[in-house]
């Protein structure tokens, strides 16, 4: 099963430690993330990210259809994960006026955590994430949404204005810091946004293929092959428990993140 | 969970993305018009060296500030 981090094409049949065709480790690089798309640019991380978005839709329908004052199983843990995103991250950041963001932050949170999530689940072991285009997609939904509430709760100008001048500041110094508060609010927050979540998954993702490469590699009838292999295997495994740690991680930044732009958008700092 | 009743800690991961974000900004805007101001004196590595240096000064300042600000229990988040 985990073997399928790799297509065994990848490795080369005469590459091992156990024969000796003069090749080494077959370190994996960045060409493991080029996958073959299934038809026209229909690849495995779209296919990924719409299965995904089915199983939260149906996942969450299913919860909340009949929804009783007593949940049942389901629609306890569908609330339980409503629960933390409404109190956990927008009543404490956004306050109580952020409840109608709760439906973003919401969608947000499972759209990004399953798209992570299919990075450990066997068979799939692709984070969606780790495709760069896909938190760039969220990230310009995000910038688009905290850009247009900022101009529509402040006024066009005075959301610029806001956020270039802190107030509290000597005045000569200001010329020299507001247009580093303007680049970073507009342009770099953004950029940050989306590079943490889509490196971290990359990292993630190269980091078990290495071991997991490294498992078949090495594994052979010698000393060093079986403690070598029997090591990397047990590599896999923690750091396969390390990723699930990691998604849910990115998932909440990245939502809690979304929530204090929203929250900067509406009002003002004093 | 009590909303809204320790609103320092989700502060905390915000606090840290934007010391990084205004480093970036800094280093960008100075290192680019310090490159600039070189490019026309005749040395960009020279200006951009400068700029670059003059931004992470100017950005560590705005950090700096704003952090205190933070810490004083000035809390921007809080409910008017």
């Amino acid at each position: 099963m985990l073997g399928a981090v790799v297509p065994m094409a990848e490795i080369e049949p005469g590459c091992h430690l156990g024969n000796d065709f003069g090749c080494g480790f077959p370190a994996p690089d960045a060409s493991i993330f080029e996958i073959e798309p299934y038809f026209g640019s229909f690849t495995k991380p779209v296919f990924l990210l719409l299965l995904g978005s089915l199983i939260i839709i149906i996942f969450f329908l299913a919860a909340f259809r009949n929804s009783k004052l007593i949940p049942g199983k389901l629609q306890s843990v569908g609330e339980m994960g409503y629960l933390f995103i409404r109190d956990g991250i927008s009543r404490e950041v956004i306050g109580k006026d952020g409840d109608r963001f709760v439906p973003l932050l919401f969608t947000l949170f499972f759209f990004v955590w399953i798209g992570n999530l299919w990075g450990i689940i066997p068979g799939a072991q692709f984070p969606v994430n780790s495709r760069f285009a896909f938190p760039v997609g969220l990230a310009i939904t995000v910038w688009l949404i905290y850009m247009y509430l900022g101009m529509r709760h402040q006024g066009p100008i005075k959301f610029f204005t806001n956020m270039m001048f802190p107030p509290g500041m000597p005045k000569a110094i200001y010329v020299i810091l507001a247009p580093i508060e303007l680049i970073s609010n507009v342009i770099v927050r953004p950029v940050t946004l989306s590079i943490r979540l889509f490196a971290n998954m990359f990292a993630g993702h190269l980091l078990l293929t290495v071991f997991t490469v490294a498992t078949f590699y090495l594994a052979s009838l010698s000393l060093v092959g079986i403690l070598g292999s029997a090591t990397s295997f047990l590599m896999t495994i923690i750091f396969t428990a390390f990723e699930a740690l990691i998604q849910a991680l990115q998932a909440y930044i990245f939502t809690l993140l979304t929530a204090v732009y929203i929250a900067g958008s509406l009002h003002a700092e004093h | 969970m009590k909303s809204a009743k320790e609103p320092v800690d989700a502060q905390t991961p915000n606090a840290a993305w934007t010391v990084m974000n205004n480093l970036i900004a800094g280093i960008l805007l100075y290192g680019g018009v310090g490159f600039l101001i070189g490019y026309f004196l005749g040395n960009t590595s020279v200006g951009l060296a400068v700029g670059a240096i003059f931004g992470i000064v100017a950005s560590t300042y705005l950090i700096f500030f704003r952090l205190r600000a933070l810490d004083g229990g000035h809390n921007t988040q809080r409910e008017a």
